[in-house]
């Protein structure tokens, strides 16, 4: 049994090194009923979810509240198993501990344990991992500068604000280094210069080949960081695809034009429509509230120290 | 990542002790040492409290008299005190971690569930185990100090001349209060009564394994703790109704590591006793435990 | 379900498992006997609930306590019937406590009948006396009850012995039981003069005789405390008895005493 995942790893491996497509998600009909208990009958989470998610790649799992989400990632995690269908991380099936090494889960609202700190929290789940001595001390290091908690790593846990506790929960699913990150979430509650950080951080690991499943309610920044995205609703996958062509509409086009004088502008409409089209409408150009907040901020604290 | 490829070992110890490790230090800054101080006041009580209540005559008798209500009180203490930690300390530790969905970062990570479960019980036993030798070497130390309390009074009493008939009894009365207060046997009391304590915390969390809440897990173990005290009765009387017999032979028989009432009147405990009664507590803790582990396999968070 | 099903094997397996384990440990208890008499109507009757439970948890000692002290304030308030039924249910509770045996019929003895005879409630001295003496028959009674829970332990039947000579006057039955303390080897070597003293009294000369004779060589009576008495009690029974100088251990007054 040992040899044979080992082989079917090593195979992956050299798979990918190669250019073949493993997936980093596999799930095929998962289906979760959850009983209801006496009487009332079993409710349908999830129902039959095909998805295929590839190495390296950003997806985007959305959907309204109850819409499977959270379950999905519960089967994928074996916190929950499938009623029926099966699921598999790296073609190991999750119900095999050893699904779980290469991977990272940051769960909603994630509590911790109060009384620890920082540092502390970090070298628990570390030594889950299996990581020791100078070489998980290093890790512990690196992460929280990564996530910016180095200042607040001797603090407990307790005195957290809900952004800190967000890094660090990222910070203890990067602990190990796992090529595939589970993000239920993670920016849920947190002020516009942590989200900013976070999808910042989510575009790094990007970079550095991980694969990332986020689920999310903020469609906005789902949108800038996702490469694919998939809508459940009511248990079922009702539209899948990658994010750009999904929300580029082909048919229209915007020009951004910059000193043009009011007599300019009557001309460029009349020539929209002599050449066969139609205004939809002419206006100016909006900056999203959230870069106005981030760049009044920004102004502001020049100088006076990084914010927590 | 240069990790083993294969499937982790059925149990890894390290992983199991950090767990445990955190556990008790989840408890220990939840400053459930402010028992110990609880402790304290009824150490201080019983050694001062009674005196007034007494019924022996100054001497030997009251001496005598006070340091059984002592050592009653306070090894009473000790176990109760222990039960709430072994109880409502290991009630808590499953509910809260599903509440405060840690356990999901935890379960999420390649660890067993039965190396979570395990772990928890060991973090039980090892703030058990603080708990009780704190408590024990507290009660050492007042112990001996109201004995030489008891000694200096009689000694004194009896005046210096070595040739007196009082000075012979009072030897006697001296041997007979240090032998009191130096007893041995009370280690072993206290031995057993850790590990009925370590047996209960097991007891507890296999029930919060099933149970729904805090309140529940600390009722159904009491009512456990109860019956078990009955099961040595139970089988005498060999109950009628078949259900009760099942249910009486699931409970293990907590009344056989009560010896603390039988050291403190005197009696020696032999080793063979105290071996026989921790082998029979090892093996329902490992049934207990395993059976933990069954149930919690099958429990979906 | 199926969780649930193997737990239940697994502790219906420990049960069987332990089994014969269980059997030895309960024939130890039992020998050894551990644990205390099981709880009637009378103590149920004094016991209010909270104590029931703490004796069902394992506080026997601490209930038994409790009832102890409890007593004390019958005893202020003169309510001694109270105050002898609590102790009754104490010993009851913890039957192998001699504490509770020897300091109960002492108080009974000593104190209550001491108290009844000087109560100025009652209407004359003579009724007192007679009060004072049922106290003392209660706490002989007692001490029996004792004896019969406790016959390996000294200190019973020393009491008993005391409470003959001492308040029933009755040097024969006093020296009967110091005899049988005096066989326990940790017994305090003055119980074995007593016997002697009381022998004598007793009326019974050559058997007290005897008696001092054999302390004499008794490696527990070596010290120089005992030697002195040891020697005075037989030569003062030499002269009661009127012994001649071939029949004497020591040699009369007029020479120095062996000493060892």
């Amino acid at each position: 049994m040992r040899r044979r995942v080992g082989r079917q790893r090593r195979e992956s491996l050299i798979g990918s090194a190669f250019g073949f497509e493993m997936d980093a998600i596999r799930t095929e009909h998962l289906t979760k009923k959850y009983n209801l208990g006496w009487g009332r009958g079993r409710l349908l989470a999830l129902d039959g979810l095909n998805l295929r998610i590839r190495p390296g790649e950003v997806y985007g799992l959305l959907g309204p509240n109850g819409s499977g989400k959270s379950t999905t990632l519960k089967l994928i995690l074996n916190l929950v198993w499938p009623t029926s269908g099966t699921a598999w991380i790296f073609d190991v099936p999750c119900t095999r501990v050893a699904s779980r090494r290469h991977v990272g889960y940051l769960p909603e609202n994630p509590y911790f344990y109060r009384y620890l700190t920082g540092a502390e929290t970090l070298e628990f789940y570390g030594k889950l991992c299996g990581l020791r001595g100078a070489s998980l001390r290093r890790r512990i290091d690196e992460l929280l500068e990564l996530v910016g908690l180095a200042r607040a790593r001797d603090r407990r846990l307790a005195g957290y604000s809900k952004g800190m506790l967000q890094r660090i929960g990222l910070a203890q699913a990067l602990i190990h280094d796992p090529e595939l990150l589970l993000l239920d979430e993670p920016t849920a509650g947190v002020d516009p210069i942590g989200s900013r950080d976070i999808r910042d951080l989510i575009l790094r690991l990007k970079q550095m080949g991980k694969t990332v499943l986020l689920s999310s309610h903020l469609l906005s920044q789902v949108q800038d960081v996702c490469d694919r995205i998939g809508i459940l609703n009511l248990g079922r996958k009702i539209l899948e695809g990658e994010v750009v062509p999904l929300v580029r509409d082909q048919r229209r086009l915007c020009f951004t034009v910059q000193d043009l004088p009011p007599h300019g502008r009557e001309a460029v409409e009349a020539a929209v429509v002599a050449a066969g089209g139609r205004i939809v409408s002419v206006e100016h150009p909006q900056t999203s509230l959230e870069t106005l907040f981030l760049e009044a901020l920004g102004r502001d604290e020049r100088g006076a120290g990084e914010h927590d | 990542m240069t990790e083993k490829e294969q499937e982790p070992r059925l149990f890894s110890l390290s992983r199991i002790w950090t767990i445990a490790l955190n556990t008790l230090t989840e408890s220990l800054r939840q400053k459930v040492y402010l028992i110990l101080i609880l402790f304290a006041l009824v150490l201080i009580a019983s050694a001062s409290f009674f005196s007034q209540f007494g019924l022996g005559e100054p001497g030997e008798q009251e001496a005598m008299e006070q340091l059984k209500f002592m050592k009653d009180f306070c090894l009473g203490a000790i176990a109760v005190f222990g039960m709430l930690i072994a109880i409502v300390g290991t009630a808590q530790l499953l509910p809260n971690e599903l509440e405060n969905r840690t356990i999901y970062t935890i379960l999420a990570k390649p660890v067993r569930r039965c190396e979570f479960l395990l772990g928890k019980y060991v973090g039980s036993a090892l703030l058990l185990l603080v708990s009780v030798a704190i408590m024990s070497l507290m009660f050492a130390a007042a112990l001996k100090f109201k004995g030489d309390n008891y000694l200096r009074l009689i000694r004194g009493a009896a005046g210096p001349q070595e040739s007196s008939v009082e000075w012979e009894q009072m030897q006697r009365q001296v041997e007979r209060i240090r032998a009191t207060v130096y007893d041995t046997d009370l280690a072993k009391a206290l031995l057993l009564a850790y590990l009925k304590l370590a047996l209960l915390a097991g007891i507890t969390l296999f029930v919060s394994t099933f149970g729904t809440s805090i309140i529940f897990n600390v009722a159904v173990t009491v009512m456990i703790f109860f019956a078990g005290h009955l099961v040595g009765a139970a089988k005498e009387r060999w109950l009628e109704s078949g259900v009760a017999q099942f249910l009486f032979s699931l409970i293990p028989d907590l009344g056989m590591f009560n010896v603390a009432d039988d050291v403190i009147l005197g009696n020696a405990i032999p080793w063979l006793y105290v071996l026989q009664v921790a082998a029979y507590g090892m093996v329902y803790l490992v049934a207990v435990l395993a059976a933990a582990v069954c149930v919690f396999a099958e429990r979906e968070v | 379900m199926r969780g649930i099903l193997w737990a239940i094997v697994m502790l219906l397996t420990a049960s069987w498992v332990t089994l014969p384990l269980q059997s030895k440990i309960e024939r130890q208890r039992l020998r050894l006997k551990f644990g205390g008499a099981p709880v009637t109507r009378e103590m149920r009757d004094v016991m209010g609930q909270g104590m029931l439970i703490g004796v069902l948890a394992g506080f026997r000692g601490v209930v038994a306590n409790f009832v102890w002290i409890s007593s004390h304030g019958d005893w202020e308030k003169k309510r001694w019937f109270q105050q002898y039924n609590k102790m009754q249910v104490a010993t009851m509770l913890q039957p192998r406590s001699v504490l509770f045996w020897d300091v109960g019929a002492w108080h009974m003895a000593w104190n209550i009948g001491y108290a009844e005879r000087t109560d100025p409630r009652h209407r004359t001295l003579a009724e007192g006396m007679k009060r004072e003496m049922l106290w003392h028959e209660r706490a002989r009674r007692f001490l029996i009850r004792g004896i019969q829970n406790l016959p390996n332990r000294y200190e019973l039947y020393f009491k008993l012995g005391w409470l003959y000579e001492q308040k029933f006057k009755d040097p024969c039955l006093a020296a009967e039981q110091y005899a049988i303390a005096a066989q326990f080897t940790n017994a305090p070597a003055f119980i074995a003069r007593m016997h002697c003293r009381n022998l004598a009294a007793c009326g019974r000369l050559n058997e007290a005789y005897e008696c001092w004779k054999r302390l004499w060589f008794d490696p527990a009576q070596t010290n120089h405390v005992s030697r002195s008495i040891l020697a005075r009690e037989i030569r003062k029974l030499e002269d009661e008895m009127n012994l001649s100088d071939s029949q004497r251990f020591f040699p009369r007054a007029s020479r120095q005493p062996e000493t060892q």
